[in-house]
């Protein structure tokens, strides 16, 4: 088998800037939905700072895991990929040690985002920790498309606005830096991280001064494809709540968010917690299930053709 | 180019393409006021003071042009909106393909680097335009799921400056009955079809047309 078959066809990252609003719940049920429905998927903790996509998955052994990848203790990020006891689904479990996150210095960094892209894998799935710091920010945009799961609370929406804007800040310097733009951080300074002026303000702003300027960081952000969950809806006027994001987002961050899709609320998803199994194993009819088997779906049928490769704003 | 806030044309501002109907139109009202009010939920720190009365300016001002036929004609005469049936253009919504920054070599100058980027994006125009994507704009200018939510209503009252008292008095229903509306406190005393009434009133008001086209989505309510 050729180098290009092997690689993943799609990375997805599962992110946001809140802890709590069901970002390995998703990660989990999802790659299981996606294991069973496509396979040869794998899916990759790394939350670092707490890692338990492993316990979602039922997945008790001790074995190797990232931080033995990032210590050099293992050659290939593909060899602590293990077998899960659901079909099609492989498991990179996250560190739990003290030191992965001081460990995760540039290059190592570099290189995890190198290998994740060269897995032995159709479709991998990036469980991401919560916060805006900027390895995982590099780690959600590497993705394409990035997952935002957000819950129907002001703490929630006000964290996935701060994830956006940094995560966009974030795309913003790499396309400056390669396109020589000059004096962008001090514009960015006096206009943007204020918070006292939108995205598009900023950019609009910015391309009254330099027209070039402001065309090539509004197409770097377009190009961005994101998705949005709202996890936790109780009632339709949250599901509603998914669509006003969307909006807003498309309208003052230039972003292309998209809804994925809704989850309802369901109280036994604590039940299948506290039991060490999969909600979509215990509950598949369940609408909890039902919408994020709904979700794979969509996100399988939207793969890249073969031979079509994802791009990545930060190379490597 | 991106274009201000100010210069999104009324279809823009409320999501709707040319063709949209009047529910269509009604319903994508409600939802950018529930986005954008300042008690919104779905706003919370994405936005500051002063871009809020921005946009809410020019939903009510979409909204007044586009529910009434004769402004929405003179309106679409004036923008060049085409007739119902022929697709719109939308450079944005059909480039959703990533950005390859590799496809300038780094031996390029800049120019050649912008053109490269700005011309890949062009070339992947031919993929699907959001519009017609699930879950895109489309589907919401079709949505027909869209209810009078209490407190929806209440954000566009409070919006427009006016008092439950105000409203009590133009459609002679009491406050506290709008009130518990509002809060959607089930009223026991009231039966569907009543408390349709009220809140048929309520809604007119208000300035919106719930027997345009609505009527599905209004009754829905209490069914």
């Amino acid at each position: 088998m050729s180098e290009d078959k092997t690689r993943p066809q799609v990375i997805w990252a599962i992110g946001g800037g809140k802890g709590g609003t069901g970002k390995t719940f998703l990660s989990a049920n999802l790659a299981i939905a996606l294991g069973i429905d496509r396979g040869d998927v794998i899916a990759i903790d790394a939350d670092l700072g707490g890692p338990n996509l492993h316990t979602l998955l039922g997945v008790r052994e001790n074995g190797r895991d990232l931080g033995d990848f990032i210590r050099n203790h293992v050659g290939r990020l593909a060899d602590i990929a293990t077998p899960t006891s659901y079909p099609g689904l492989r498991l990179i479990r996250g560190s739990e040690s003290t030191l992965f996150l001081a460990n995760l210095n540039h290059y190592k960094k570099l290189k995890l985002i190198r290998q994740i892209k060269s897995l032995p894998a159709k479709r991998v799935i990036i469980d991401l920790g919560t916060g805006s710091a900027y390895n995982t920010l590099d780690l959600f945009v590497v993705a394409r498309p990035g997952i935002l799961v957000v819950t129907p609370e002001p703490t929630s929406i006000e964290n996935t606005y701060l994830f956006l804007r940094t995560c966009a800040l974030r795309i913003l310097n790499a396309y400056a830096r390669y396109f020589e733009i000059a004096d962008f951080g001090q514009r960015v300074r006096e206009g943007f991280e204020s918070r006292s002026t939108s995205l598009r303000s900023f950019l609009e702003t910015l391309t009254a001064r330099d027209g070039s300027a402001g065309q090539v960081l509004t197409a770097a952000l377009r190009g961005l494809k994101l998705y949005l969950v709202v996890n936790k809806a109780r009632d339709k006027k949250d599901a509603l709540l998914g669509r006003s994001i969307v909006d807003l987002v498309r309208k003052y961050f230039l972003i292309n968010l998209e809804l994925l899709g809704t989850i309802p609320y369901d109280e036994r998803v604590h039940w299948s917690l506290k039991k060490f199994s999969p909600f979509i194993f215990e509950f598949p009819e369940s609408a909890v299930s039902q919408a994020i088997r709904a979700m794979a779906e969509r996100l399988a049928q939207e793969e890249p053709a073969a031979g079509e490769e994802q791009s990545a704003l930060l190379r490597t | 180019m991106i274009k201000k806030i100010e210069d999104l044309d009324y279809y823009e501002i409320l999501n709707l393409t040319s063709n949209a109907s009047p529910k269509d139109v009604g319903n994508s009202y409600l939802l950018a006021v529930a986005t954008y009010h300042q008690d919104s939920l779905a706003s919370y720190g994405g936005l500051i003071d002063k871009e809020r009365d921005l946009i809410l300016d020019k939903i009510e001002a979409a909204y007044q042009t586009l529910r009434d036929p004769e402004k929405r004609k003179a309106y679409d005469a004036q923008v060049g909106k085409r007739p119902p049936g022929i697709p719109l253009k939308a450079d944005f919504r059909s480039s959703t393909k990533p950005l390859q920054i590799e496809d300038a070599s780094e031996g390029k100058s800049l120019w050649d680097k912008v053109r490269s980027v700005l011309a890949s994006g062009r070339r992947r125009k031919a993929g699907r335009a959001l519009e017609n994507e699930p879950g895109g704009w489309g589907r919401w200018s079709a949505a027909d799921d869209f209810y009078y939510y209490g407190d929806i209503l209440k954000k566009l009252r409070m919006r427009k400056g006016l008092t439950l008292e105000d409203i009590s008095k133009k459609c002679g229903v009491p406050p506290s009955r709008l009130q518990s509306l509002e809060e959607e406190i089930p009223d026991h005393q009231s039966d569907g079809e009543k408390m349709r009434d009220v809140l048929r009133r309520y809604a007119k008001c208000l300035g919106l047309d719930p027997d345009n086209g609505q009527e599905s989505s209004f009754s829905s309510r209490f069914d």
